[in-house]
């Protein structure tokens, strides 16, 4: 054996760690203790390789030890087959090779403590610090990649992210938390967590409040020159858009959770605001250049109270009643022709408000058959009351005044009803059976079936095999079947989005390592767009008055799209050295291709390739852990093309490092330090700036004059330092004596 | 800012309907540990082989009981996943095993069964919580390793648990209670486990 060839050996033993020379080391232990138990897939607790679908789990340990601030960051940096695009407000999250810009996050549900977020108004759901859950908070993160309407009903389409939140185990004592990018950004967060008895039963609370406020830093955007073509009379566009941006990027977000326990009761509390700047004008946002009147405002308050029952060894009662409450505002300042298409005034302020309330109620009856878990099935019933309301003003920004009539008056409501059932079956130690299917009764679409079929078959005790068919849906939501304003025309025959899937995936354990390959097909369809509607279609809303006064080209949502997906995905994750070290590493490509109009293309802002990958080694108790991890995309088609109708080029491949030192002070225990460093290696994204003014009636015969969009530009670097109290925690030591 | 967002009374009317429900009545016992059952049983049949003393308490096949609350669905429930789940091993420890679900009567007559009959194992079904200290109290002295269902007993002198912690399953030990009972875990698990003093 050559020296090289030793050194490979010596290098597999050392990462595999499963040779003989290391069995007396309980790698068997610790391989069973590496094994993730899953909730979200089929709303149970079941080991992974049981749960009928492909899952990634991020650890508070994760959290900490990469300094991840955000749900999105995390799931960036370590989720299995997911991705963030960045346009420097609330970001859109994608997955396996598909993203839609702009999104809110309709297409992925968002659970916290198996809680559903996505609103009916919008249907959004936030992953960064809008999320509404403090970061040091959260337990793990469930990433479920693939339809999950079956037992959550309408957004699952991507997938199911659920953020479970400590226990009081895991969080006693009082925690404190700072740290800040000097100048542009801070974050402070306080938390506590307790047992105790109550009413004679064992009960636990945690506490956990955040505030993150970001602001900067200054961003370069490139400068649009416009030609003086007329838009009213006696105005013309704007000469220039763009330049150096020193105000408009911008977040402000405290949030709070708690959640209370007391023998079979959970009552879990959140509540959240939410202001980002919107730093750009794009092909959404009518914006002056660095004004940070142009804003967003979410607030959101949610209740969720559960109570389970064991009503016999075979007949389990599972109670949920909850409420929710998210409210969302938008101020855009801007040029008032093109913002207001009014010409009354110089610059206009459109106000939008939103507000959606839903109140439910969930049964869930779990039947198991032969008393031992292996033969169950689950009934559910979930009914659930929405009231929804909107207005759009538009007003003078200087004086406040209003310029036109409120629009877009919205105030609705109903019910909506979701029924499901799920068996499972594990006949043998080497076979889990899942299939079920959810109905979803809503008196504005016609009723959605939503199955699911999975086997997964372990021939060998480290070897899994899944095979998976799934579909899902997402409603549409109030905001895009009855919107009605001077620009918007409402769609009320909107069919709910649906999406067939089928994946099947090989998983290896191998000591402590974890390999596993997938691959999927995926079909989407109905897929709602918003686009100019047809002269004749508008004629006829006008006519039907449908529509209050109209300027300009009218849009409209309507199911036009579909998307072709498939691809390959693999993954490897492990620990060695006592788990000291740990690592992973994602890759996943998928061809995705949105056809409408007789036209396949590809999806704007979505890489074909993607992945990450990360390593961090705990140098011991006193001595700081070092993380690196790394995410990279390959290129990602530009948002949107030039006024001509000329592609832009693509975003350049990306690949976004992000490094963490964290430890303990030697002597202090009780005091932690954090130091975290982000750096893109590209100065943009896919994301382009810049008004987009080829709408307006009159600039339609000058379009080849107009600039084309620039990119927006990304926050390259990021530096941030930070420390960490814990107090009376009472943890008992994990490092005893030898006997 | 202009503008101001639109309310409505019918919030507090929803609001105050949830809030009602918070006057139901509160009860419940401890709560039995998230890990499945087919994974507890993995973890306890291979952990038995870095138990020095377990070949000498077991003999030739390990005897486990699995005590369980009369009357109570959650402890039938709880012994029976664990029953199940055992059944499904070959081997604890590297030995055959047989399963028993013993009714608690006493904590006396159980710590007389125990050592009459060999008994390797002994697991504390959920809702057992008032018995606890009655079974420590008895079985101190006694060769035999206590497993709770919930992993709060560990903190009350069982000797054995399972927790989950950020969605994988943890051991916890009360080794005080472990010396006391005669089981000898080697220092390779114990660095794993969470030890409660």
């Amino acid at each position: 054996m050559t020296l090289r060839q030793r050194a490979l050996v010596s290098c597999l033993v050392a990462v595999c760690g499963t040779l003989p020379a290391r069995a007396d080391e309980a790698t068997d232990i610790q391989s069973l203790l590496n094994e993730q138990v899953v909730v979200t897939a089929a709303s149970t607790a079941q080991r992974e390789s049981a749960a009928p679908a492909m899952s990634t789990t991020i650890t508070a340990e994760d959290i900490q030890t990469f300094g991840f601030r955000t749900i999105a960051e995390a799931v960036h940096f370590l989720s299995f087959g997911v991705f963030i695009g960045d346009p420097l407000r609330t970001p859109d999250i994608g997955s396996r090779g598909i993203l839609f810009e702009n999104d809110d996050g309709k297409h992925f549900l968002l659970l916290i403590n198996g809680h559903a977020v996505n609103d009916p108004l919008y249907g959004a759901a936030r992953f960064d610090a809008g999320a509404g859950i403090p970061i040091d908070l959260v337990d793990r993160i469930e990433v479920v990649l693939g339809p999950g309407s079956v037992l959550y009903g309408s957004n699952a389409m991507m997938g199911v992210i659920n953020v479970i939140t400590k226990n009081a185990a895991d969080y006693s004592g009082v925690h404190a938390f700072a740290e800040t990018e000097i100048g542009r950004s801070f974050r402070v967060s306080a938390g506590t967590g307790s047992k105790f008895k109550l009413a004679g039963a064992d009960s636990e609370f945690t506490l956990g409040l955040e505030y993150q406020h970001q602001y900067g830093p200054t961003l370069e955007f490139s400068v649009l020159r416009f030609p003086p073509v007329p838009i009213s009379p006696g105005r013309t566009l704007p000469e220039e858009w763009g330049g150096e941006l020193h105000e408009g990027y911008f977040t402000h977000a405290p949030s709070g959770h708690a959640r209370l326990r007391v023998g079979d009761f959970e009552l879990n509390v959140s509540a959240n605001l939410y202001d980002r700047g919107i730093p750009y004008a794009s092909s959404f946002y009518y914006v002056d250049f660095n004004d940070e009147r142009s804003m967003e405002r979410d607030r959101a308050l949610r209740i969720d109270l559960r109570h389970q029952a064991t009503l016999s060894s075979l007949v389990q009662l599972t109670s949920r009643a909850y409420f929710d409450n998210f409210d969302y505002q938008r101020w855009l300042i801007a040029d008032a022709v093109i913002g207001c298409q009014i010409n009354s005034v110089q610059t206009c302020q459109h106000y939008d408000a939103g507000r959606s309330l839903w109140i439910g109620l969930e049964e869930r009856l779990t039947l198991n058959w032969l008393k031992d878990q292996t033969l169950v099935t689950m009934l559910g019933v979930d009914v659930r009351y929405s009231d929804v309301g909107a207005k759009q003003d538009q007003l003078d920004a200087a004086t406040g005044e209003p310029i036109a009539p409120t629009s877009g008056l919205l105030d609705d409501g109903g019910p909506s009803l979701g029924t499901y059932i799920q068996q499972t079956w594990n006949p043998a130690t080497w076979l889990d059976l899942n299939a079920g299917a959810r109905v979803d009764f809503n008196d504005r679409f016609s009723a959605v079936l939503s199955p699911r079929g999975a086997a997964m078959v372990r021939p060998f005790e480290k070897t899994t095999f899944k095979a998976i068919y799934a579909q899902a849906f997402r409603a549409p939501t109030w905001s895009e079947t009855d919107l009605s304003n001077h620009t918007v025309a409402p769609s009320p025959g909107l069919l709910p989005e649906r999406v067939h899937s089928i994946e099947a995936s090989a998983e290896q354990g191998l000591g402590t390592q974890r390999l596993r390959l997938g691959a999927f097909w995926t079909r989407w369809t109905d897929l709602v767009e918003t686009s100019p509607i047809p002269a004749d279609e508008l004629m006829r809303l006008q006519e039907a008055g449908a529509l209050e006064r109209t300027v300009g080209n009218i849009v409209q949502s309507n199911n036009v799209a579909r998307v072709n997906n498939h691809g390959l995905t693999g993954g490897w994750q492990g620990s060695s050295f006592e788990n000291k070290l740990r690592y992973g590493a994602n890759l996943t490509w998928a061809f995705a291709r949105i056809q409408k109009d007789g036209e396949s293309t590809r999806i704007v802002a979505a890489p074909e390739i993607f992945g990450n990958a990360h390593v961090a080694y705990s140098f011991g108790p006193t001595l700081p852990t070092a993380a690196l991890a790394v995410q990279a995309m390959g290129e990602r088609p530009a948002d949107r093309a030039a006024p001509n109708g000329d592609s832009l080029d693509p975003a350049p491949p990306i690949a976004n490092l992000h490094l963490a030192v964290t430890g303990r002070l030697p002597g202090v225990p009780e005091l932690g330090y954090i130091l975290t460093a982000d750096y893109l290696t590209a100065t943009h994204g896919p994301y382009t700036a810049g008004p987009d003014v080829a709408f307006l009636p009159s600039v339609q015969s000058s379009v080849d004059m107009l600039p084309a969009p620039g990119y927006a530009p990304v926050e390259q670097w990021r530096i941030m330092v930070g420390v960490r109290l814990d107090l009376l925690t009472g943890q008992p030591t994990s490092t005893p004596e030898a006997p | 800012m202009n503008g101001a967002p639109i309310t409505s009374c019918r919030n507090l009317a929803a609001l105050g309907l949830l809030l009602s429900l918070l006057g139901l009545v509160v009860s419940g016992s401890a709560q039995v540990s998230a890990i499945p059952a087919s994974l507890q049983a993995e973890l306890l049949a291979k952990l038995e082989t870095y138990d020095r003393s377990f070949q000498a308490r077991a003999g030739k096949a390990a005897r486990v009981f699995i005590l369980v609350k009369t009357g109570s669905a959650r402890s039938e429930l709880s012994a029976n996943e664990m029953k199940s789940a055992l059944r499904r091993i070959e081997h604890i420890g590297g030995l055959p095993h047989e399963e028993v679900v013993v009714p608690y009567a006493s904590a006396t007559a159980l710590a007389e069964r125990i050592r009459n009959e060999r008994v390797a194992i002994v697991f504390i079904a959920a809702d057992l919580d008032d018995a606890i200290a009655s079974i420590v109290t008895a079985l101190t002295g006694a060769s035999v390793l206590t497993v709770g269902a919930a992993p709060s007993y560990v903190a009350r002198g069982i000797v054995l648990g399972f927790e989950l912690e950020s969605g994988r399953p943890r051991i916890v030990i009360n080794l005080e209670q472990a010396r006391r009972q005669g089981v000898d875990f080697s220092s390779n698990v114990l660095r794993l486990m969470r030890v409660h003093r």
